[in-house]
C-alpha cells in the first residue's frame, strides 16, 4: 500500500486531471467500474464548484449569459489558487479573475459587488445610527456622536458605468462608489460620489459626526457634506459608538 | 460505550423520534408549523452553512433563522468539511468555525464523516473514501479524539457511500467503524441509504453489513434516497440525496429499529428539494416506524 499523503495527491490528481492520471493500482476491481467511480466523484466535485460560482454571482451570469459564463467559470475551476480555497471563499477571487481575462469592465464590477453583497450579507449585526436617533441632538451634540461604519459596510469603486442589470445603480458611473450594506435583513446598495479619501481615512476607526462632515467636506468637491452624511445614514452605514 | 451528549453535561441527546435535514428553502414553513403536525422535534443542519465568508461572518439572514429555529427545536449539526481523513490532519480552520458554532448553539449532537474532502492544495466538496488500513485507522482515531477534545463532547461518525475500495484495505468497513469507535469513544451516524449505495457499487450485501452493526454505538440514522445509473458493466448507485426514501431503505430501517428500538432518525433530502410537507411525510412515516419499536420493546 502506498503512502497515506501519495494516495491523497494520486486521487486528487485524477479527480483534476481525468482518467490519464489515475492510478489504478490504488483501487480493486474492474477498471470500467473504477473509471466510473472516479467519474463519480469528479462530477460531484466539479459540479458543486461551477454551481458554488452560479450561486454567488447570478448577475454576472445574466449579464454574460449562460454559455460564457460557464466557460469562464471552468477556467477559473482549473486554477490551482481556486482550488485551495474552502467551499465558502470559492469565489473570492474570481472578480479579479475576470479583469485578468480581460472581461469587460461592468461585469468586473458586477462581479465586485455581488461578491461584497455576500461579504455584507454574512457580517455581523450592529445598530445602524438612524435620523431619528440624531433628530433631537442640536448642532454640538450632533457634532461630537461618535461614530464607525457599519461592519457590514462595502464599497466598490466602479471603473465604468454601472451595469443595467444592478438595478438601483442605473445612474451610477464610471468613479461612484457603490455602497453596499446590511443595516437588517436586507442588503441595500447606494451611490455616492467623490467621497473615496473620506472612507480611507476612517475605514477603521471610530470618529465623530464633526469629523465626518469635515473629511467629506475636503474630499467631496461639489457635493454638499450634509446630504453625503444623510446618504450614509439612509444606507445604514453609520453605527453609534458605544 | 458511547452514550449521546456522553461529554455534556446539559445538553442531553437528540429525541429518540424522526427529524429533517432543515434547508433554507423551508425556514418559514418549520416556523409556522405547529407541533406535533407540522413540525418535528429535531431538526440537523449542516454548519458549514453558517460559517459565513473568511472575511464576514457571524450575522445575516442564516443566524436570524438558525436562532429563531434552535428557539423551538433541538438542532444536530452535521458537519461536511472536517476532513478528519486528510493527511495533514483535521482542517483546522473548519474545526475552530465549528467549536465557535458550537459554544453559540449548543447543538444536541455534533457530527462528520468518515472520507477526507482534499489536502492543502485542493479543498473538494466531496467526501472521498479513505482505505481500510491499521495505519489510517490509526490516524483516523487521531482526527476524531482532536475533534472530541476541541469541542470537548463526543461526536458521531457516518459511514460512507463508496463508488471505490482500495486494493490495500486491511479490513471491512464494519470492522474498520467499529475499531474506530472502541479507540476514541466516539458514536456511528448510520447512513442506511449509504449502506445500499456502497453494497451496491462494491458487490456487498448490505444486510449483511447492516446485520454487523451493534445498535449500542448508533447515536443516530440516517435515511434518502439515492439515484442509479446504468452502465454495461451494471449499476452505479449514486448517493445524490435527490429523492424520496426508497423502499429498500425502508426494508433495513425497520429491521434495524426491530432490533434496536427507537433512535434519532432523520430524513435527508438536499438536491431537488421537495416542499416542506412531503419532507415531513417521510419523516412520519419513519416517526411510524419508530413509535412500532417503542411499542414492541416496551
Amino acid at each position: 500500500m502506498i503512502t497515506h499523503d501519495l494516495l491523497e495527491r494520486n486521487f486528487i490528481a485524477a479527480i483534476n486531471g481525468g482518467p490519464d492520471l489515475l492510478d489504478q493500482d490504488m483501487f480493486d476491481g474492474p477498471v470500467e467500474r473504477v473509471l466510473l467511480g472516479m467519474k463519480a466523484h469528479a462530477n460531484t466535485i466539479n459540479h458543486a464548484r461551477l454551481k458554488n460560482l452560479e450561486d454567488c454571482f447570478p448577475l454576472c451570469r445574466q449579464a454574460v449569459g449562460d454559455a460564457a459564463f460557464n466557460g469562464i467559470s471552468r477556467r477559473y475551476v482549473d486554477r490551482d489558487a481556486a482550488r485551495k480555497l474552502e467551499t465558502n471563499d470559492f469565489g473570492i477571487g474570481f472578480p479579479a479573475f475576470l479583469r485578468s481575462e480581460n472581461f469587460d469592465d461592468a461585469i468586473c464590477d458586477l462581479a465586485a459587488i455581488e461578491w461584497a453583497w455576500l461579504e455584507s450579507y454574512h457580517a455581523p449585526e450592529a445598530n445602524s445610527l438612524s435620523l431619528q436617533d440624531i433628530a433631537g441632538l442640536d448642532q454640538t451634540k450632533l457634532e461630537v456622536t461618535q461614530v464607525h461604519f457599519h461592519p457590514s459596510l462595502r464599497v466598490v469603486t466602479l471603473a465604468t458605468d454601472a451595469h443595467p442589470v444592478l438595478i438601483g445603480c442605473g445612474a451610477a458611473k464610471r468613479g461612484d462608489y457603490v455602497l453596499i450594506c446590511r443595516p437588517e435583513t436586507e442588503v441595500r446598495l447606494s451611490i455616492l460620489n467623490n467621497c473615496l479619501l473620506a472612507f480611507t481615512k476612517i475605514q477603521h476607526d471610530t470618529t465623530t459626526i464633526g469629523n465626518l462632515l469635515q473629511l467629506l467636506d475636503e474630499h467631496s468637491q461639489e457635493s454638499d457634506p450634509v446630504a453625503l452624511l444623510l446618504t450614509l445614514i439612509g444606507a445604514g452605514a453609520l453605527v453609534a459608538a458605544e | 460505550m458511547f452514550q449521546p451528549g456522553s461529554r455534556q453535561s446539559d445538553n442531553g441527546g437528540l429525541p429518540l423520534t424522526a427529524g429533517i435535514g432543515l434547508k433554507h428553502q423551508h425556514y418559514s414553513a418549520f416556523l409556522d408549523a405547529d407541533q406535533p403536525a407540522g413540525r418535528t422535534q429535531w431538526v440537523e443542519v449542516h454548519p458549514q452553512n453558517y460559517f459565513g465568508l473568511s472575511n464576514s461572518s457571524g450575522g445575516g439572514p442564516p443566524h436570524r433563522w438558525l436562532t429563531a429555529v434552535a428557539d423551538v427545536t433541538v438542532l444536530s449539526f452535521h458537519s461536511v468539511g472536517l476532513s478528519m481523513g486528510s493527511a495533514d490532519g483535521v482542517f483546522e480552520d473548519q474545526l475552530e468555525k465549528l467549536a465557535t458554532l458550537c459554544d453559540r448553539y449548543q447543538p444536541a449532537m455534533v457530527s462528520d464523516h468518515l472520507s477526507f474532502s482534499g489536502n492543502a492544495h485542493d479543498r473538494v466538496s466531496d467526501l472521498l473514501p479513505v482505505p481500510y488500513t491499521g495505519a489510517m485507522l490509526d490516524h483516523f482515531a487521531e482526527q476524531v479524539s482532536r475533534v472530541q477534545d476541541r469541542l470537548q463532547r463526543a461526536i458521531l461518525i457516518e459511514n460512507p457511500s463508496r463508488y471505490l475500495a482500495y486494493r490495500g484495505d486491511e479490513m471491512d468497513e464494519p470492522e474498520f467503524i467499529e475499531r474506530l469507535l472502541a479507540k476514541t469513544g466516539c458514536g456511528l451516524l448510520l447512513d442506511i441509504n449509504n449502506i445500499i449505495v456502497s453494497c451496491g457499487n462494491l458487490g456487498l450485501v448490505a444486510t449483511e453489513y447492516l446485520q454487523s452493526i451493534d445498535p449500542a454505538t448508533v447515536g443516530e440514522i440516517h435515511l434518502a434516497g439515492h439515484t442509479a445509473e446504468r452502465h454495461e458493466s451494471g449499476p452505479l448507485l449514486i448517493d445524490d440525496h435527490g429523492s424520496a426514501v426508497g423502499s429498500e431503505c425502508w426494508q433495513l430501517y425497520s429491521r434495524f429499529i426491530e432490533r434496536a428500538g427507537p433512535l434519532p432518525t432523520l430524513v435527508e433530502w438536499d438536491t431537488d428539494v421537495p416542499e416542506y410537507k412531503i419532507l415531513i411525510a417521510e419523516a412520519k412515516k419513519a416517526e411510524q416506524i419508530l413509535h412500532s419499536a417503542a411499542y414492541d420493546h416496551a
